[in-house]
């Protein structure tokens, strides 16, 4: 059976890890991030101790460039401080061939019409012009359907990073409130009696 | 160990394990196969891992030789980046199917079994099932009834501990509780809605996790992913519960990598030794007992059975019947909905990052008073409620600070419902030995042919528009129902195979799970059903085994076995 480009670029995008990285009940469950008003910290590790597995240099600077496009530094760190473009990379690497194959179509696609609108590559073009071509690329019906791979693209990168950044390190910490702690004395449900909470005793007081 | 054993155990999970326990407290000396290794918490449980530990940040479908080894182990979302490595490799263990009759077969070879990745959820059977027959003329009755399994299910639950809600319910008997867990303001919510508007209960989810310190071991540290193996053993596996409790007597020998073939039989027939694979050398050994129980898991007990011919059995031991290998079931999944609880805002989630290993639990409510028109039996339901976290953010469009900002402020409440249906028994569900395939142990492997019929069918659609109605009736926005049975085997709820009856013609154990025709010979694990029920097996199939060792005891003192 022949895998369709979408299907490929579907699949790697979302490559499952949001469903599955917890039984649903525990991952709907998680608490609600709660205090996501940290200021930016430096990342926990410096760039310069990796290296690409399958993105070349030029590819791995507009795959870092994209991801923080999609999930900027506001008053929490961004996408390029939780190292989403590593996360993309082993993914890649992991990823059946057409699935690879179709992502860095999309990458390159991406500096073609960058190339033809803005005549330099995506990641030299101004923050206001890459932001205009993300903003062409992330509707859903392109102008053309010679467009389709851009728009294709868009949804899988925009799901690798939306993976890639929430369970990070950074992400989960600082976006999400969730500094790993692994031992609680309790779960603490619903106490509210307008839910039907039945009334709790009163806690002892402490002297 | 040149003495033979009293009795030779095959297979270390959740029956296993309480068979070692029960039959060394009583005295007896006991060997454990088990066809596995025994794992090291410190290095195979990843419990405490957070995903930007794992290089795929936890993915779904494994690392890439994963995905190729375990082609369908991988299907099931319980086999995962943090977990692949406590499920069998398929390219190792095949099995055969008819194409156009698919069945997913998932397996654990490791000290504790399935009982290191098992759901935990524990429910006690009731004569609705027990006596289903009686009831509505399908199958067969049970050979044991509820009030004779009752005090079983209490000494199980009293070592084991379940956590839940006593219910008062009929067709769903309370256990003997530790606390409940909470359930969150979703769940309650519904709950109330429920109950006033269609007499239904929903419940927290009954498990077999310590809500309160048991037997020297901890209450449960709220981590969430107990799936992942669970450091404290605050969850009910063999290894962390039952059979340090058989090793404490003396009494215990464990025989890890003891990858069993079949049963040699003596010149009456009877068992008189069990014949293994080291899974690393090769040997080929065989072990001496007195008695045999087999709790090797539904499908690979019968297979052992199935592969144990000889003159005196020619068809496979105890299997004058024909029976063994038929009447395979699952419980049916695939009909639920969920949806959105407009009515709770972001207020109302929890304020700590603690993770409830839980959910929440709907009784059967189809032909328990009234007889559905379009089919018998019924389902449970399995769900919850909670606030999204960060799954949402695939759906919501655009990017940039924008949309960051949006996935903070559009947490909502959601709550889903997911259907577990009692299947059917039939005989054209079965599964025999392959005639032409062996796995990497060079032991026959089983050809398995099971379909859901149209009763199945008929409770999914119906499992989907009550859970649809249900979420309405609650309020809920947003609802999606689906309703798409899954493939047999799908639910890793298989049983049958080997049922207990009162007629050696229709069935291969008696109402004490010893073989009809061989008296020291027993099956302790789910092969044993005669039908399905619609509640989560394990806890029934434990309770099973403390009536049956009880009896095995007493036949073996009396020297009748």
């Amino acid at each position: 059976m022949r895998v369709s480009r979408r299907d490929a670029l579907r699949k790697l995008g979302m490559g499952g890890v949001a469903a599955a990285a917890a039984p649903s009940w525990v991952e709907a469950l998680g608490a609600l991030a709660q205090g996501h008003l940290h200021p930016a910290p430096t990342p926990a590790t410096a760039p310069a101790d990796w290296t690409p597995k399958v993105l070349n240099a030029d590819q791995d600077e507009t795959v870092t460039l994209l991801s923080e496009l999609i999930i900027p530094a506001t008053d929490t760190p961004g996408a390029k401080a939780a190292l989403v473009n590593r996360f993309v990379d082993a993914v890649l690497e992991d990823a059946d061939e057409h699935e690879r194959k179709e992502f860095l179509r999309g990458l390159e696609w991406t500096n073609l019409r960058s190339r033809e609108q803005f005549g330099t590559d995506f990641k030299s073009a101004t923050p206001a012009l890459q932001t205009e071509l993300l903003t062409a690329m992330s509707a859903d019906q392109p102008a053309t359907s010679a467009d389709l791979l851009g728009r294709d693209f868009f949804r899988a990168i925009k799901s690798l990073t939306i993976t890639g950044y929430y369970t990070s390190e950074v992400g989960m910490k600082q976006e999400l409130g969730d500094d790993g702690q692994m031992f609680f004395a309790e779960f603490k449900g619903c106490d509210h009696p307008e839910h039907g909470a039945p009334a709790r005793a009163a806690a002892p007081v402490r002297k | 160990m040149t003495e033979p054993f009293d009795v030779v155990v095959v297979g270390s999970g959740a029956s296993g394990g309480w068979v070692a326990k029960q039959l060394t407290e009583a005295g007896l000396t006991v060997a454990v196969l088990e066809a596995g290794r025994k794992l090291d918490p410190a290095v195979d449980f990843t419990d405490h891992k957070r995903p930007f530990d794992m290089p795929r940040r936890g993915d779904r479908y494994g690392p890439r030789e994963s995905r190729e080894e375990q082609r369908v182990q991988s299907l099931t979302p319980q086999c995962n980046e943090y977990t692949h490595h406590l499920f069998v490799k398929d390219t190792e263990l095949p099995y055969t199917t008819p194409k156009e009759r698919p069945f997913l077969w998932i397996r654990s070879r490791q000290l504790g079994g399935r009982s290191i990745t098992w759901g935990r959820q524990s429910y006690r059977l009731s004569d609705l099932d027990f006596k289903v027959a009686s009831r509505d003329g399908f199958g067969v009755d049970w050979p044991v009834d509820y009030a004779e399994l009752a005090p079983h299910y209490e000494r199980v639950e009293r070592f084991i501990g379940i956590s839940g809600q006593a219910e008062g319910l009929s067709q769903l008997p309370d256990s003997v509780f530790l606390p409940p867990m909470d359930m969150t303001c979703g769940e309650r919510h519904v709950r109330q809605s429920m109950k006033t508007k269609f007499g239904r209960t929903l419940t927290i989810g009954r498990t077999a996790i310590l809500t309160a310190n048991l037997n020297g071991r901890p209450k449960c540290h709220y981590c969430g992913p107990c799936d992942h193996g669970c450091m404290t053993g605050s969850y009910y596996s063999s290894p962390a519960s039952t059979l340090p409790a058989a090793e404490r007597t003396g009494r215990l020998t464990v025989i890890p990598n003891a990858v069993v073939s079949h049963l040699e039989v003596d010149d009456a027939g009877k068992c008189k030794s069990v014949y293994y694979v080291d899974r690393l050398t090769r040997a080929h050994r065989e072990i001496p007992g007195k008695a045999v129980v087999l709790c090797a898991s539904t499908l690979e007990s019968t297979r052992i059975m199935l592969n144990s011919r000889s003159s005196k059995h020619p068809n496979g031991i105890a299997n004058g019947s024909g029976v063994l290998g038929h009447y395979l079931m699952d419980h049916v999944m695939g009909g639920g909905a969920g949806g959105v609880l407009p009515m709770l805002d972001k207020k109302s989630a929890p304020t700590s990052n603690a993770r409830r290993p839980n959910g929440c639990y709907l009784p059967r409510f189809r032909n328990v008073t009234e007889k559905h028109p379009d089919f018998l039996r019924g389902y449970g339901y399995q769900g919850g409620a909670g606030v999204e976290k960060w799954g949402h953010a695939h759906t919501i469009p655009g990017f940039g600070a924008s949309f960051k900002e949006r996935v903070r402020d559009e947490r909502r409440w959601t709550f889903r419902l997911g259907g577990f249906g009692e299947c059917l028994p039939r005989f054209e569900n079965y599964a025999e030995l392959d005639k032409d395939k062996v796995d990497a142990w060079g032991i026959p492997v089983l050809h398995i042919s099971m379909a859901f019929g149209d009763n199945e069918k008929k409770m999914v659609k119906d499992m989907s528009e009550q859970a649809a109605e249900m979420l309405e009736a609650a309020g809920a926005e947003s609802v999606r129902a689906y309703a798409n049975p899954s493939p047999p085997g799908f639910a890793i709820h298989e049983v049958g195979t080997a049922r207990m009856g009162n007629d050696p013609k229709t069935s291969v154990l008696n109402r004490w799970q010893q073989a009809h025709e061989v008296r020291n010979l027993f099956v302790m694990d789910g092969s044993v059903y005669p039908s399905s029920a619609c509640q989560n097996p394990t806890l029934t199939i434990m309770a099973l085994a403390s009536r049956a060792c009880d009896y095995l005891v007493e036949e073996m003192k009396r020297g009748a076995v």
